[in-house]
């Protein structure tokens, strides 16, 4: 749930910054996060 | 004029929103911090008088949302019900705008008088952004909105304004969010059995519906309390499996969703996305701070300098602090008569208060490089870059930063894990800290090196220590991950903040108050630790010496005295040497010659280059005083002869009877209780005391074992110590390193224990890491020993 409550919900866009190893950088809306590997895997290109 | 007491102020928001800037240029240094109870959440108070008014300004920690995720959303929205402050300041990102308007709805259903700060408002218009604040508040029921630049200080008046306006306009706020006919259905049959929880928990029935339907687990605890709470559970969980297959989803993702879709719409009512740049400033330096290139060598770079600052630059204040000790202790040597308060205030308090304070620059310093880091948001892409070596040990990230502190202080060291926001990541770093080896071991391992190493590979025996500990910390991380801490939840999601400039204010804020914290905490501890040291080593004083102490000392004398009457006196036909003056200042002249000469040498070895230049200049000088005293100096050369001899002779005495003293104290008595237990390692009683000793702190394992080989305090004369320790049968080099291992390993220092037990809220984690540190280091020091004498080092 902490991925919703940071804006994370199914359908949202997501821009991927960077990748270092096993993570990513992503930005939603105007927030950066980092994501785990076990998590970036579930962002599918469209 | 009257003044309105305690206007009570809220202030939540996102981390790294800006509320705690908000707070500190409001509050000034009129703060107070605590917890909360029962939990390890940090609870921030201040005041401030603001146009007859008296405000009580809270902190409260910085949360995405009010679910039951972690222990901060809980102690936010209990706060906001249970205490209920006047009014709720929601501190808002501007430039993150339709994120943190996400808690800002959440915040809308909970029902209490709100205000919205659009905080950081400089740094979104720099991005192009144009806000409405009308359409904006429109959009959130009406609330007030105020603009801030919280660093510098802008719109906190008109903030503190509005907020008299609210309590005293006192409008209830009537926000509801329609989550469509599925969900409004579903809290139209929850609500009426909610009646008693509503009455207990102080959350409007609705807000009570939508958490249960929501599975909220803090809730659904309550719940569970109630005297029909089969009946409700069971309803509730009938009624959100019906929901769930209505919707097709989770509804808790679908509330979620619908809380977006609402801000969304908000959003794009009040901003005017138009002109918003796509690649911002903290974008550009991303690309390279994080680069797969270049980001490790210039964090690496910024650690050397965090290590440096802290440590290399700390070293002078704290020298300075210890040399100020030294005065005091002195003074009151020197003021007060001999006997136990004597002992007591310079052995026991100044001993005691001296070690906790000497650590201060260090602490200070390094809150200031955490401050600095955190503020700018640095921290969070160091973790970024050191996750994937820390991941393959069981550590986060972030771990990195408090280990690398751990080789200047493991006290300090744990202090810096609270950048860790998960608990087991917290634990599991505070456990292996102290095995990466702090400063205050390195005069152990300088004494030993030098007594029984060469010169020549005295580097690397010095670097297989360290290096043993780096490898002895992954291990334990590995298997702590695998075993104990095994299948806990771990953050998978980090914020990275954008870059900015820290101001000078919030950061000494910042830093000043987790200093005082360890003031207070570990202070106590150490200074009562001391206190008990010196009293199992200083007592019982009525013990059965082996030799009469006294007798031999009287009996020196009596020598002394009779060799001076017979080869100086009787031979001048003089009764006292200050019956001649040229004599007696001849002798003060030599004797100011040896005693500078004494301390010049003091850390030099006799072969040592310098140590024969100084030596020479001794002897030069020396020849100058015959050349000019022909007839005298024969004399005066016998005379300081005979008094040297005579205090080395009376130190050897005294320090032979202290040394007696210690090993019939009670700590004396447990060394010999305890040294079948470490005779397998190699260790002696003497050995055995100064090991509990170095418990209160490591330096202390040096000056235990001067007294014990009997020449005083062996920091100061650790020559001595060295040359003490080389002749001692009992001591080999495999025996030093067998001991350097051990003083590596075993139990983490009071300071850190006391830390430790500040930073996990119980003697739980200080006890085991005694235990298990402890059993570590008999255990890996038997291998090392044993190892070792199979293969023929012990001789």
């Amino acid at each position: 749930m902490c991925m919703v409550d940071m804006g994370m919900i199914p359908g949202c866009s997501i821009e991927v910054l960077n990748r270092i190893h096993e993570a990513v950088v992503v930005k939603i809306s105007q927030s950066e996060m980092r994501l785990e590997s076990c998590l970036a895997h579930q962002i599918h290109v469209y | 004029m009257m003044v309105e007491k305690n206007i009570t102020l809220a202030l939540v928001g996102n981390p790294n929103a800006g509320k705690t800037t908000i707070f500190n240029n409001i509050t000034g240094g009129r703060q107070h911090v605590g917890n909360y109870p029962g939990v390890t959440v940090e609870k921030k108070e201040g005041y401030k008088t603001f146009k007859n008014n008296d405000f009580l300004l809270v902190d409260l920690p910085g949360t995405y949302s009010l679910t039951a995720y972690s222990l901060e959303e809980i102690v936010t929205r209990n706060f906001i019900v249970d205490e209920k402050p006047d009014v709720v300041v929601d501190v808002i990102d501007t430039s993150n705008l339709e994120r943190n308007l996400y808690l800002t709805v959440q915040l809308l259903e909970l029902g209490h008088p709100l205000i919205v700060a659009l905080n950081m408002i400089d740094v979104a218009e720099s991005m192009g952004m144009k806000i409405n604040d009308n359409k904006l508040s429109e959009g959130l029921g009406g609330i007030p909105v105020v603009r801030t630049v919280g660093v510098s200080k802008e719109g906190l008046d008109s903030l503190l304004d509005t907020a008299v306006a609210v309590k005293n306009g006192q409008k209830e706020i009537v926000f509801k969010l329609d989550y469509g006919i599925e969900v409004e259905d579903a809290i139209s049959k929850i609500e009426p059995l909610l009646l008693p929880l509503h009455k207990e928990l102080n959350f409007s029935a609705r807000w009570l519906a939508l958490k249960l339907l929501g599975n909220d687990a803090n809730i659904m605890e309550y719940a569970r309390k109630l005297p029909n709470a089969e009946h409700v559970t069971t309803m509730v969980n009938n009624i959100r499996m019906e929901v769930n297959d209505k919707l097709g989803e989770d509804v808790e993702l679908y509330i979620a969703g619908q809380r977006y879709q609402y801000v969304g719409k908000i959003y794009q009512m009040a901003v005017d996305t138009k002109s918003i740049s796509s690649m911002t400033v903290s974008d550009k330096i991303d690309k390279i701070l994080t680069n797969r290139m270049f980001g490790l060598p210039i964090f690496f770079a910024l650690m050397w300098l965090v290590f440096n600052l802290v440590f290399t630059l700390g070293k002078i204040p704290s020298d300075a602090i210890d040399a100020g000790f030294t005065i005091v202790g002195q003074y009151l040597d020197g003021m007060i008569s001999d006997g136990p308060l004597k002992s007591l205030l310079v052995d026991g308090v100044v001993g005691g208060v001296g070690s906790v304070l000497v650590f201060i620059p260090s602490i200070l310093l390094l809150f200031l490089s955490i401050a600095i880091l955190e503020d700018t948001g640095y921290m969070a892409r160091a973790a970024f870059i050191m996750d994937r070596v820390m991941k393959k040990f069981g550590l986060h990230g972030k771990s990195f930063i408090p280990l690398l502190l751990g080789f200047g202080c493991s006290a300090t060291a744990m202090m810096g894990t609270r950048t860790l926001e998960n608990p087991r990541d917290r634990i599991i770093t505070m456990l292996v800290t102290p095995l990466m080896s702090c400063s205050a071991k390195l005069p152990v391992y300088t004494i030993l090196i030098a007594a029984f190493f060469d010169e020549k590979i005295a580097g690397n025996v010095l670097f297989s220590i360290y290096f043993l500990g780096i490898i002895l910390s992954m291990i334990v991380a590995y298997v702590f991950r695998s075993t104990f801490f095994k299948g806990e939840s771990e953050p998978f999601v980090m914020e990275l903040p954008p870059y900015r400039m820290p101001t000078v204010k919030s950061v000494i804020i910042h830093m000043w108050e987790r200093s005082t914290l360890y003031l207070k905490k570990a202070g106590t501890i150490i200074l009562a630790a001391s206190i008990l040291m010196w009293f199992l080593t200083t007592y019982p004083k009525d013990i059965e010496y082996a030799k009469d102490y006294d007798a031999l000392i009287a009996q020196a004398e009596e020598n002394y005295t009779n060799e001076v009457q017979g080869e100086v006196l009787a031979k001048l036909e003089i009764e006292e040497i200050g019956q001649n003056k040229s004599l007696e200042n001849l002798i003060d002249d030599m004797q100011i010659i040896e005693k500078n000469f004494a301390d010049e040498t003091k850390e030099l070895e006799d072969d040592a280059p310098e140590y024969i230049k100084l030596a020479e200049e001794k002897a030069d000088k020396n020849k100058q005083l015959e050349e000019q005293n022909g007839e005298l100096y024969p004399y005066a050369e016998k005379y300081v002869e005979l008094t040297q001899k005579n205090e080395e002779e009376k130190e050897t005495i005294e320090n032979e009877k202290a040394g007696e003293e210690l090993e019939k104290s009670y700590a004396g008595q447990f060394g010999k209780a305890i040294e079948p237990a470490i005779m397998p390692l190699g260790f002696d009683w003497r050995i055995g005391i100064s090991l509990v000793s170095g418990v209160t702190a490591k330096e202390v394992v040096i000056s235990t074992m001067g007294t014990i080989y009997s020449i005083g305090d062996g920091e100061e004369n650790s020559q001595g110590l060295s040359k003490a320790l080389k002749h001692d049968e009992h001591m080999n080099p495999l025996v030093a390193y067998a001991l350097m291992v051990f003083v590596l390993i075993y139990s983490p220092c009071l300071a850190a224990l006391a830390v430790m037990r500040k930073e996990t809220g119980s003697w739980k984690w200080p006890a085991i890491s005694m235990v298990y540190l402890t059993t570590l280091a008999w255990i890996v020091t038997f291998i090392v020993y044993q190892g070792g004498k199979l293969l023929g080092f012990a001789s």
